[in-house]
This record gives structure tokens, sequence and C-alpha cells, in this order.
């Protein structure tokens, strides 16, 4: 069974249908062409420890910059607060489970949508998007910072050590020192740049790369826990000072608008105070929602465990590091060189040579530039995926989701994201504190929406619901949410008090959030018109029909169909090639468009969320023409799928097609996109059947791949090779009921042991091989993927496909 | 000025309360934690 939409010709079928789902189905007229709409996405799954590295790529990320940001706000206790933070953050972390047990998309869009309704949802979601927009820059900056302050000390070093030329040296023969917040700035925007334009081409989402990001990271925690304690025991450091309102000493920015007002805020309030000044540490728990789509099964169970690893991680790294750089660095280089770099600055004071220590503060920048760095993508792609998300739900207009006419990519929204990130870096400066202060106003009212909302479900909600924030008292058939009202509580008293004391974080925020309010009211309200008309054209040319997940049988294909590829209406080469090559009477033919959800996507999509844009109505529109000046009919199919190929092998494997046709890529080479589908093919799950994967390139040269293990292609030399060695070996009489195959086995399980045994020996003769080979042979790294010679390029002419129809 | 005092305490109020109730989830998730953790699989 496979998730998806379907478009089918003018009414063929429309009786014969053997539906294995629920449907909705538009009374048609006769002439209509049928349209299947599918509920269920199309993902791939990944393990809980992959969805805590992409989260913790977000959340740990913070342990580099947070401390430094907190201590400047409230003075030296705020080691403490961190701490507080990153304990109060496994109560936050089980507001977003329950939220996730309820819905698999449990962020604060659908949350609070679902609870508080769409003025509320978009008020969250223009907080939430500031909270994104924000980890861009401050990651970037705080990279910048790592990066510029190591590049200063070794200046030092090297005029120290009389390296450095007279030209980088002033008068007073100090060395040049780069400014530190200029250059953070530049580097921050460089590599703002880079992943804009990484986004803008379709950059893979890899949980893999997450994953080796905090490998990477975790190496580098464990040394700087150990060499740090045990710096600790030698110094005979003390711990900082206790968090009690006498030990509060707040900058003039961090009183904000309370600043000379004879309030009694340095009491208890101030405690208050200093907590909201470190409640950015614990940014990125939104993550936590938008990656629960695509955990495996046990969703619940996996989330969990995701969730527990995030919260005791960041717990150690960011509450340790903070603590642990409070303990060795002394006060004064604290907070005046290494406040914007406090773990580069804790290597520099841990105990043990100082080749040791700049050794680690290189580590430890490298690792700083690799989290904080993939921090600036994450909040490119989160905050391009909640936009789409929004789209997606009609809150912006069409013009967004128009895919890049090359990359298929949404790069209106890209673009958007990356103008507004931009503008941030530029208008910061390069300063962090800045930065820290607005941060901290999409944090916490992302937060605060969602537990309240989470609040209001307790009483609104009636579905299904895994879990539950603990405590919870019942009396009676009333059931008292101790535990989630707690919570909000901290929450909301935190956000409010930050609305006083973070004059930075309140201006910008509240102009940020009405801004992107203002942008989704109007879009939607003018969406509603268009697509009441859009549905209408919709209604008037296709047979609406609502499936959960699509099967052969219920999109009436029959077996062996062949499925085509179509994204740009402009461009139906894979489905003309398709349709003069095949008799429709013998094979269907079926057209799918895959419609990406972004990032932290839904699993599912009802049938009142999906809207169809008018890109996708012109790619039906276009398919359905295409097929009738060929005189032949078509199934139309919309995917919506997290990754393309995901969805292609999804899609084929589920219609039990034998070919995919599609046409070459604008983005990446047909090697590569037959690559992609073998991989794609790889991760699907048995039952799974082999088909053969047809790229068309514009001067109507063929390519066709066997997705799926296959026979492999053997030359002539090689089938005479074996045939002489059987001759050979026939020739002993205790073998001569040998076969062809007897051979061929032999060979490989001998083969088999020794790549055991001889790995890398191997593969260097491999290579050596392959090299010596023709280069013209294109060949492909997957290991159920071959390339067929298809065809001559010059002739142009397709290959022979297995059914000769096609 | 009075309204500011009474708003001030108003937060005080319900941040320590709300800090109380957290600690309690916190700690509770710890036990739930290590059940997940250490626990056998279903």
């Amino acid at each position: 069974m496979m998730p998806l939409f379907g478009l089918q010709m003018a009414g063929h079928r429309a009786g014969t249908l053997a539906m294995a789902s629920t449907r909705t189905t538009v009374a048609p007229p006769s002439n209509r062409v049928r349209l299947i709409v599918a509920s269920s996405v199309m993902l791939t799954f990944i393990s809980f420890w992959r969805a805590a590295a992409i989260v913790l790529c977000d959340l740990g990320s913070s342990a580099f910059y947070a401390g430094g940001i907190a201590e400047q706000a409230v003075g030296a206790a705020a080691p403490w607060f961190i701490l507080g933070i990153m304990l109060f953050s496994f109560a936050v972390r089980a507001v977003y489970v329950e939220s996730c047990s309820m819905f698999t998309r449990g962020g604060v869009y659908r949350v609070v949508k679902e609870a508080l309704g769409g003025t509320f949802a978009k008020l969250s979601v223009s907080a939430l998007m500031f909270d994104y927009i924000l980890t861009g820059p401050i990651s970037g900056v705080s990279a910048g910072q790592y990066i510029t302050g190591l590049m200063n000390e070794l200046m030092v070093v090297a005029a120290q050590s009389h390296w450095l030329p007279p030209a980088l040296m002033d008068a007073q023969n100090n060395p040049f020192q780069f400014n530190m917040d200029y250059t953070s700035a530049v580097f921050a925007a460089v590599v703002t740049i880079y992943y804009w334009w990484q986004n803008i081409k379709g950059i893979e989402e890899s949980s893999g790369k997450a994953l080796r990001v905090m490998q990477i990271t975790t190496v580098m925690v464990v040394i700087l826990l150990i060499w740090g304690v045990y710096s600790v025991f030698i110094r005979g450091a003390v711990l900082p000072p206790s968090p009690i309102p006498s030990h509060l000493h707040f900058s003039n920015e961090a009183l904000g608008f309370l600043k000379g007002r004879g309030l009694p805020i340095f009491g208890f309030f101030g405690i208050l105070m200093a907590f909201g000044h470190s409640v950015l540490a614990m940014s990125g728990e939104e993550s936590l929602a938008q990656v629960n789509r695509e955990i495996e099964h046990p969703k619940l169970k996996n989330l969990k465990r995701a969730a527990i690893v995030i919260a005791i991680y960041s717990l150690i790294f960011t509450g340790g590091a903070t603590l642990l750089a409070s303990m060795l660095i002394p006060i004064g280089p604290r907070t005046q060189i290494y406040q914007d770099n406090l773990i580069a600055g804790l290597a520099m004071y841990m105990v043990g040579p100082m080749f040791w220590r700049i050794a680690f503060r290189i580590f430890v920048v490298i690792v700083g530039f690799l989290i904080l760095s993939g921090a600036i993508n994450t909040s490119m792609i989160g905050s391009t995926g909640v936009l789409m998300r929004v789209a997606e739900d009609g809150v912006l207009t069409d013009w967004f989701r128009k895919p890049h006419l090359k990359f298929g990519t949404s790069h209106r929204i890209i673009n958007l994201v990356f103008i507004l990130q931009m503008i941030t870096i530029v208008a910061s400066r390069g300063n962090i504190i800045t930065l820290g202060e607005a941060y901290a106003f999409g944090v916490i009212w992302s937060f605060t929406f969602n537990s309240l909302a989470m609040l209001v479900l307790r009483w609104k909600y009636h579905g299904e619901r895994g879990w539950k924030v603990p405590p919870n008292l019942r009396i009676g058939r009333f059931e008292f949410p101790i535990g989630l009202l707690s919570v909000f509580l901290v929450l909301l008293s935190v956000a409010i008090v930050n609305l006083f004391t973070k004059s930075v974080a309140t201006v910008s925020g509240i102009v940020f959030a009405l801004a992107f309010f203002i942008i989704f009211s109007i879009s939607e309200r003018q969406n509603m018109r268009r697509h009441a008309i859009t549905a209408r054209q919709m209604k008037d040319h296709f047979q609406l029909e609502h499936q959960d997940t699509i099967s052969r049988e219920s999109a009436a294909i029959r077996p062996g169909g062949v499925m085509v590829t179509m994204r740009d209406p402009s461009n139906p080469l894979a489905l003309k090639w398709t349709l003069s090559r095949t008799s429709t009477d013998e094979r269907d033919i079926v057209v799918i468009s895959v419609r990406m959800m972004g990032v932290g996507g839904p699993e599912y999509l009802n049938a009142e969320e999906q809207s169809f844009s008018e890109h996708e109505q012109m790619v039906f529109t276009k398919a359905v023409s295409v097929a009738e000046s060929f005189g032949k009919k078509v199934s139309l199919l919309v995917v919506p799928a997290g990754d393309v190929f995901a969805a292609l092998v999804q899609g084929a494997n589920s219609l039990e097609v034998d070919s995919v046709v599609s046409s070459v890529s604008s983005k990446m080479t047909v090697e590569d996109q037959a690559f992609h589908m073998g991989q794609a093919w790889e991760a699907l799950p048995e039952p799974k059947r082999q088909f053969n994967f047809y790229v068309i390139d514009p001067a109507g040269d063929v390519k066709v791949f066997y997705i799926g293990p296959h026979a492999p292609a053997l030359s002539p030399d090689d089938v005479q090779l074996v045939h002489r060695l059987w001759l050979n070996m026939r020739r002993d009489p205790s073998v001569s009921d040998l076969h062809h195959s007897d051979i061929i086995t032999y060979a490989l399980t001998r083969l088999a042991g020794q790549y055991a045994r001889e790995k890398q020996e191997i593969l260097r003769d491999l290579r050596n091989y392959r090299a010596a080979e023709s280069p013209a042979s294109a060949r492909l790294g997957g290991p159920n993927l071959s390339n067929i010679p298809a065809t001559p390029p010059a002739a142009g002419k397709p290959p022979l496909p297995p059914k000769t129809s096609l | 000025m009075l309204f500011a005092s009474f708003a001030i305490r108003m937060l005080e109020w319900m941040f320590f309360v709300g800090l109380v109730g957290s600690t309690v989830v916190v700690l509770i998730s710890f036990y739930e934690d290590a059940i997940e953790l250490f626990g056998k699989d279903e």
C-alpha cells in the first residue's frame, strides 16, 4: 500500500475500483478526469539516535554561546541558571513528547491551531519564525567569534615567537588583531550565503551528517569534561557564587525597560529575571517536534528515547561546560576576552602544556564550526519547513510555493529566510550579546504558546493521546494536569518578565512577529478566494477522490505498468517519450508528480488540508492535454512525500510497475539520479519489486538502469572466460558434471571470503582494474544498480524494454 | 507603582509555584527515563 493522489483520464475506470482504503468521492460528471487524493505522506524513517543527533545539532550548539551571554547579563552566578534551564528543559521536553504523541507533527503551529484557532496559530508561528530566523545569525556569529578568537590568539603566539612579519605588527609592537564582531559578522554572512545556495539547489538532508557531527562533538565533550574535572581537582577551583538574589549583578542592558523605575526587582524577582536571561540555552526543543515525523516504529518509544538522549546530552554539555568555564577561567579573561567563545577559553585554562591546550582549542573551534554552521543550515531548513507548512495550509500565497525552474526547490521561501537572516547579521554587526538578547523572545514565546495550547487540549482534545505530562490529579471525572500547568506557569511568567527586561528582544520580536502575522493574515485571506477558484476548477476538470493510502488495486492499475515522473508543466518530455512507445491497451501509464512536504511536515493530511496550488493544477492539466494529443489514456498521481526518490520507489513498488521514466534532472547527473533511486530502493521494506529506471535527456537519448538485485550484464569476454574455465575444469573426471554456474558460485564465494580478510587490498585491486577498463563505461556505486548501455548515443533510440510494448 | 509591584509579586508567585511543579515533572521524568533506558523492551 502506498500513499498518493491519483488522476485518471476521462473516467475510464470510475466504476471498477476496488478500494482498500477510505475515500470521499465527489460525484463526477462522466467527462471529468479522476483525481485520487491520498492522505499519508511517503517518508523514510530514522532511528532515535539519528533523530537525537538532528535535534542536538540545534540544541547542543547553544552550549557555545549561552553561558557567555547569560554571564554578561546576570553576573557570575549565571552557570547555575544555565544548569537550571537545562533541568527545566526536561519538563519542556515532556510537553513536546505529549504533543507529538497526539499529533505526529506536534509542533507549535499544529498544536496551537488545534487548541486556540488560526489567529493564535499564526501568532505562535510568527514567534517561532523569529526563533528559527535568529538561530542562523547567532550560530554563524558565534562560530565566527570562535574562529576570530583563535586567529587572534595564534597571532599573539606567533608574535611572541617572533614568527610574525613586521607588516602584521603595529607601532607598539603588538600583533595585528582582527575585530571580533565585524570579522564574525563577515564569517556568518559567508556561511549563510553558502547554505542559502545549497538550499536553493536542494541540499540533501542527511541524518547521517548530523550523526557524524554529534559523534565528533561527543569526543570533544568527553575530553572537555574529563580534562576539565581533572583541572578543577589540580587547581582546587571553587564553584560560582550561589544563585541567590544578592549574588545577581545585572548589566544595564539586562534590566531593559525596568532600569531606573525604582521597582522591587532585586529580590526573588531577580531570580526570575536571571532565569529569563538564560532561557536561550534550551533553544532547539521545537526541532524535536519537527523531526518526530521521521522517527521509526515504535514511534512513541523512540521519540521518548530521542528526547532522553537530547535532554541528558544538553544538560551535560551546555550545563557542564558553562560550569567548568566559570570555575577554571578567571573572571577577568572570562568576561572580557572569552565571553563570546567560552569553550575556547576553557581549553586555554586547562591544566597541561600550552601546545596541547592550543591543539584542543583548535579542535574546539573545528567542532564549533561544524555544529554551529550545521545550525545555520538547520535554521534555514527549519524556517523554510515552517513556512512551507503554513503555505501548504493556505496561510501563505501560492507565489511562495512555486518551485524553482531548475532545481525544483521552494526558492522564494528560501530567499525570504535568507534575506531576513542577512538583515539580522548586518543589523547586529556581529554582536552576539545583541543577538542573544533578541533570540530568547522567539524561544520563550513559542514554548509558552505550545504549553498553553497543550493545556487547553487536555479538555478540548478527545482523540488518541499516547502519553501525558505527569503528574495528573484525578478527582472523580475531572483530571487536573498539575505538571503541564506548572510548566506553563514557569514559561508564561518568564515570557512576561522577558518582555520588560529584554528591550531589544521585545521591540525586534514584536515588530518581526507582527510583520509576519500581518503577512500571514493577508495571504490567507487572498488564498481563500484563490483556492476557492482553484478548487472549483479542479472539480470541473477532475473527479476528486480521497484515499488514506493507495495500492495498485485501489488505483485500478494493471501489474507491469509504466510510471512517468512529471514536475514541470513546460517539460513533459518523459511523458511524450513514454506515450509514443507504449500501447496503453496493454500497459497502464501512471504520471506521478511528487508534492514535497517541508521539513517537519505532516505524516497525514486530511482531505480539507490539501489545497492544490496553481502550479500543480498546471502540471495536471498539461499531463492530461499531452495524453489527449496522443489519443491515449493515463493515470495521474500526485504523491505527498518528504523525499522524491523515496516517493518514486514506494510508488513504483505499490503500483507494481515494471518501469519508471524520468527526465534528466537539472541538478544531478543521470548516474546520480539512478544512484539515489537505488539507495531509496535499498531503504524500502520488504516485499519489494525490481523495476527499470529510464532517464530521458532533452535530445531524446535514453539510459536505463535496473533498480534492485538483478543478473549482472556480463560482457562476451566474461562469458568466454567462464566457458574456457568450464572446459578446462571438466577434464578432471571428479568434476565432469560441472556447470557454468558452479564456477561463478565458487568464484564469488571465494571472493567473499577473501574480501572479509583483505578488504583494502581487494578494493585497491578493484579500483586498479576499473581504472584499466574503458573510461567510457559508466558504472554506478550502488550494489544493486548497473548501467546498461541502453542505446548508442548517436542513434538516440530507446532501449528495448523488458516488455515489448514500451 | 502599586500595580507594578502587585504584578511583580504575582509573577514571582506564578514562577515559584510553577518551578515546584516542574521539579516534580523533572523527577518523575528521571524515573521514567531510567525505566525507558534500562528497562526491558516489551
